[in-house]
């Protein structure tokens, strides 16, 4: 008996340092944003807070570029912001559209505004707060 | 003049073409329509993003549905432009009927002249209605949000001049280069029609097709370092607003130059080829 709550005890210790993780509060990224096609997811965090904005700071663009179209959306694909909302190398706040809870999995996504024929790479980091 | 009347009233019998207008017309309205009433449910939308009508017209959209079809088949419109009609004459005895009517060189130059004037005429109207539809929704007056600098052209592109006098202007600019584009590119495809005798009309759709959008591939790809003079890129208004290289005035003219004249050699080709018959 005493060996089975071990083993349990070990267990959740062990998740709960795999969910530390997956709660990390920030994430750097490298893409490579595909010549014109939506939706170039580049990370997934999980919320650690409830406030109801996403930071993204953008370190570089491809040569050639100066902006882009930024968004998030959550588990089942459906946007939790606009993606009308754009920048370029800087960092910026954006609003979520609908509630983005504690514990609830966003995805970054990244767009390129402009029909090309080769990828545009991009890097920097965010948080989804 | 004969020759004229009878090509126009061809083209716009030809089925082809008409689906292709009416496809075309229900996306130029229904576009801007559902993206209105989709961003409008976010309440912040007008605060955060704008509603200014330049931020939403179909070629500035990039985030619109009718803007990734537009671009999707944008290769495919020229070649649907042309209705596969002199395909059709040519296949059929209606070619040397009509050639024997009146001669040779008025009847080559009537197709040329008529697909260029139908398609550069359709595409204006086509756009300019999108552009309409896009104004009657949103408001001028509305105030220009943050948001709204991420779509005004750089000093210094071809365009910045006529979005300073007003961007209805910059808008019309654009309508017009992309109806001449489409325009252009219908002739070159009649060009090739005239020169290679196809098997079917889906071969007489599919190479041309394949033809042009290839070569534009190919010179797109050469012209990494210099898409300034990228055919794709400068029919893009947001290129001159998300892009760093600038677009001159000189550029877009060599650009569309070298088109014309590509245009032209493969329309006299074409004849050349064909003087034999009749």
């Amino acid at each position: 008996m005493k060996k089975i709550s071990t083993y349990i005890l070990i267990g959740c210790l062990s998740l709960m340092c795999l969910s530390a993780t997956a709660f990390a509060a920030t994430s750097t990224f490298s893409s490579t944003l595909k010549a014109k096609q939506k939706d170039t997811e580049v990370s997934t965090i999980r919320k650690a807070t409830d406030t109801q904005s996403f930071k993204v700071t953008i370190t570089d663009i491809g040569k050639d570029e100066s902006a882009l179209c930024v968004w998030t959306e959550g588990d089942l694909g459906k946007n939790f912001s606009s993606p009308y909302n754009q920048m370029g190398v800087e960092t910026k706040s954006f609003d979520y559209t609908k509630t983005a809870r504690i514990g609830k999995n966003i995805t970054l996504n990244i767009d390129n505004p402009v029909y090309r024929t080769y990828a545009v790479p991009v890097v920097g980091e965010w948080t989804p707060n | 003049m004969q020759y004229i009347r009878l090509d126009i009233k061809r083209f716009y019998n030809n089925r082809l073409i008409q689906v292709m207008l009416l496809l075309l017309l229900v996306v130029m309205i229904a576009s801007p329509i559902s993206v209105y009433y989709t961003n409008m449910k976010w309440d912040k939308f007008a605060e955060v993003i704008g509603i200014h009508p330049f931020q939403y017209w179909l070629l500035m959209d990039s985030v619109g549905w009718g803007h990734s079809i537009y671009h999707a088949f944008f290769w495919v419109f020229p070649v649907i432009s042309t209705g596969l009609i002199y395909f059709s004459e040519k296949d059929s005895s209606v070619y040397e009927l009509l050639v024997i009517r009146g001669d040779k060189k008025t009847y080559y130059f009537s197709k040329a002249l008529v697909q260029f004037i139908t398609t550069f005429m359709n595409f204006v109207i086509l756009l300019s209605i999108n552009v309409t539809v896009t104004y009657m929704l949103y408001s001028t007056d509305a105030p220009l949000t943050e948001q709204y600098r991420y779509f005004v052209p750089k000093e210094g592109m071809f365009c910045t001049p006529f979005y300073n006098i007003d961007p209805i202007y910059m808008i019309f600019l654009y309508v017009l280069l992309n109806a001449l584009t489409i325009a252009l590119l219908s002739v070159l495809i009649l060009g090739i029609q005239e020169i290679f005798v196809f098997k079917n009309r889906y071969m007489a759709v599919l190479i041309p097709f394949l033809g042009i959008f290839v070569s534009y591939y190919i010179t797109s790809l050469l012209l990494n370092e210099h898409t300034n003079y990228d055919l794709g890129i400068i029919l893009q208004p947001r290129a001159t607003s998300a892009m760093t290289t600038i677009i001159s005035g000189k550029d877009v003219g060599l650009v569309f130059g070298v088109l014309t004249l590509l245009d032209v050699a493969i329309l006299l080709v074409g004849y050349i080829r064909n003087r034999e018959v009749c």
